[in-house]
């Protein structure tokens, strides 16, 4: 019995950009097709290779669909986000080429002479205003620096409720139960 | 289009305000933090990104000019303390996300982007970041798709990459410098104006709930400890006390980090609004001499972190596309190579560690939103 196929102009499209998203290469994923079959003995297994899914990626293939449910599922994904991301079509917006940098390698003698021209002429560095902070000034200071650090760092990365409860609880530390 | 010349001359003026605020330094509207951070094993292989440890303390030069060496009062800036083979890396955010800057990040005056001598211009060929959307550099951009770790190592040894690509370690630190985007470029979407607006209520209610907000202490550096005066007689020359005492930056592990293409072209920054950091790097001895402060202990291995099934981070940013790995880079050598070469053994362990798939927090990165973007055309003559 003819099974179905799927075809949609773009799914080669998806399936790269998925395979980039999994940080895969086109063997890679062969290869976790094939490991995720090993694990369930009683399925019934897909046939596939590299060079039928670089065909797949390019356009050239069109997949039956037992095929493509195991190729998403290697590439973490499923039939669900594969229409969302179809409709999407977020790799439109890549780049049309990566940026170039120069292929130029200076002499040694240029980065010496870039630099003392950069830094001649004045105070390099822009004016800087310090912010009003200080720290405890006796032998504590060293952990107490350290400890704010951190707590800063913790504060930032929370969410704006997480933080107002951070704050109550530090004023309730400090000032007891109001 | 403007017809502005799109070039600064080194010895222009910064004109964008700099300010340095809970050990975070800001340039117009971008902060750039220096974090603490684990230093990942360079066994070849390719690693999440690691956490933030915490924050390095950062203090300004000039709080503190009767002690750090001479040459320093001539590039001013920050400076900060790190341990031999230590990691950083840098964060960079803004509270006006709406309007990006443009920034470039050297490392001994070396472009860590392409590998390339200093320079103030911005063209084509991308040397620099735009943040937002970057919001995180964890070393030099060695490959597509993968940086080298930031590592300091001590001036004079030859690890360093200013000291591989120019033969001689005269500067060391990081410099940065950043740039607005010309005016009429992006204009600010009501949305943001509108929380903004919440935000400033919010605040104020709150201040009505504090019990203490009248402390108001003002940034004072610590006095010098006694006898412990690091002026140096001659600029540019470094005293027995302080050789070996500053840092550079030299490459450690691979990492997967993304160098995003620049969404709105080079013409979009004004290279004549600008403002330049020089960030010096020194060893917790002349931290400690200059500052009388211990800096904040050495972290932990990476191979201890991972045991304690802590997070490693990495981010949805594919669509994003990526900067070109640099030639240059890509032929320096890291930490543990050059420790190979002269037959030095292993200073840290370099144990490939295993990071379960589950430990890896990937965070979405937004695309530039084109709203809020005023075309060529309509930009300002």
């Amino acid at each position: 019995m003819a099974r179905d196929s799927f075809s949609h102009p773009e799914l080669g499209s998806a399936l790269a950009w998925l395979r980039a998203r999994a940080r895969l290469t086109q063997s890679e994923v062969v290869e976790r097709v094939f490991e995720q079959q090993r694990e369930r003995p009683h399925a019934e297994r897909e046939t596939l290779s590299t060079v039928y899914y670089q065909l797949l990626e390019t356009g050239k293939r069109t997949p039956r669909t037992p095929k493509l449910a195991a190729l998403l599922a290697a590439l973490g994904s499923d039939q669900a986000e594969l229409q969302g991301l179809l409709a999407a079509q977020p790799w439109r917006h890549v780049p049309t080429s990566k940026a170039r940098i120069s292929k130029h390698t200076p002499r040694p003698a240029a980065y010496a002479a870039a630099a003392e021209e950069a830094l001649a002429g004045g105070v390099w560095s822009s004016p800087i205003v310090a912010s009003p902070i200080s720290f405890a000034s006796d032998g504590e200071q060293h952990r107490t620096r350290g400890e704010l650090s951190e707590l800063v760092d913790h504060f930032e990365n929370l969410s704006q409720r997480d933080r107002s409860a951070l704050l109550a609880q530090a004023r309730r530390l400090r000032f007891g139960k109001r | 289009m403007s017809t502005r010349p799109n070039v600064a001359r080194s010895t222009t003026k910064p004109t964008l305000a700099v300010k340095l605020e809970h050990d975070a330094v800001q340039i117009g509207d971008l902060r750039v933090t220096f974090h603490r951070t684990l230093r990942i094993p360079d066994d070849g292989r390719r690693y999440p990104l690691p956490p933030s440890l915490g924050r390095f303390p950062v203090c300004r030069v000039e709080d503190y000019a009767d002690r750090v060496p001479a040459s320093w009062l001539e590039h001013g800036g920050v400076f900060l303390p790190m341990y031999q083979r230590e990691a950083m890396w840098l964060s960079f955010d803004s509270d006006r996300s709406w309007r990006p800057q443009a920034l470039k990040v050297a490392v001994g005056m070396v472009n860590a982007v392409s590998g390339e001598p200093w320079s103030q211009r911005i063209d084509d060929e991308q040397d620099y970041l735009v943040c937002p959307p970057q919001p995180w550099l964890d070393g030099i951009k060695s490959e597509d798709g993968i940086i080298r770790q930031f590592v300091a190592m001590p001036l004079g040894m030859g690890y360093t990459v200013e000291g591989q690509l120019t033969g001689e370690e005269r500067f060391g630190g990081i410099q940065l410098i950043a740039f607005d985007p010309k005016d009429g470029v992006f204009t600010e979407p009501q949305e943001h104006v509108d929380v903004m607006r919440r935000y400033e209520v919010a605040q104020s209610s709150a201040a009505d709930d504090m019990i203490d907000s009248s402390e108001s202490d003002s940034y004072r550096p610590l006095p010098a400890p006694a006898g412990r005066s690091m002026r140096m007689s001659r600029p540019n020359r470094r005293s027995p006390e302080s050789a070996g005492a500053e840092m550079g930056l030299g490459a450690g592990g691979r990492m997967e980090q993304q160098i995003y293409p620049d969404p709105y072209g080079a013409q979009t920054w004004d290279t004549h609004r600008f403002g330049r950091v020089y960030v010096h790097i020194v060893n917790s001895q002349l931290y400690e001499d200059i500052t009388g402060r211990r800096p904040p202990a050495s972290p932990i291995s990476a191979q201890t972190y991972t045991e304690h099934g802590y997070p490693w981070f990495d981010l949805y940013d594919e669509h994003l596309g990526d900067v070109q790995g640099s030639d240059i880079l890509a032929g320096v050598k890291s930490v543990s190579e050059i420790d190979s070469e002269k037959s030095f053994k292993p200073q840290q362990d370099e144990t490939t560690v295993a990071i379960p798939d589950v430990n890896v927090v990937k965070y979405p990165v937004a695309k530039p939103t084109p709203t809020n973007i005023v075309r060529d055309g309509d930009w300002p003559k």
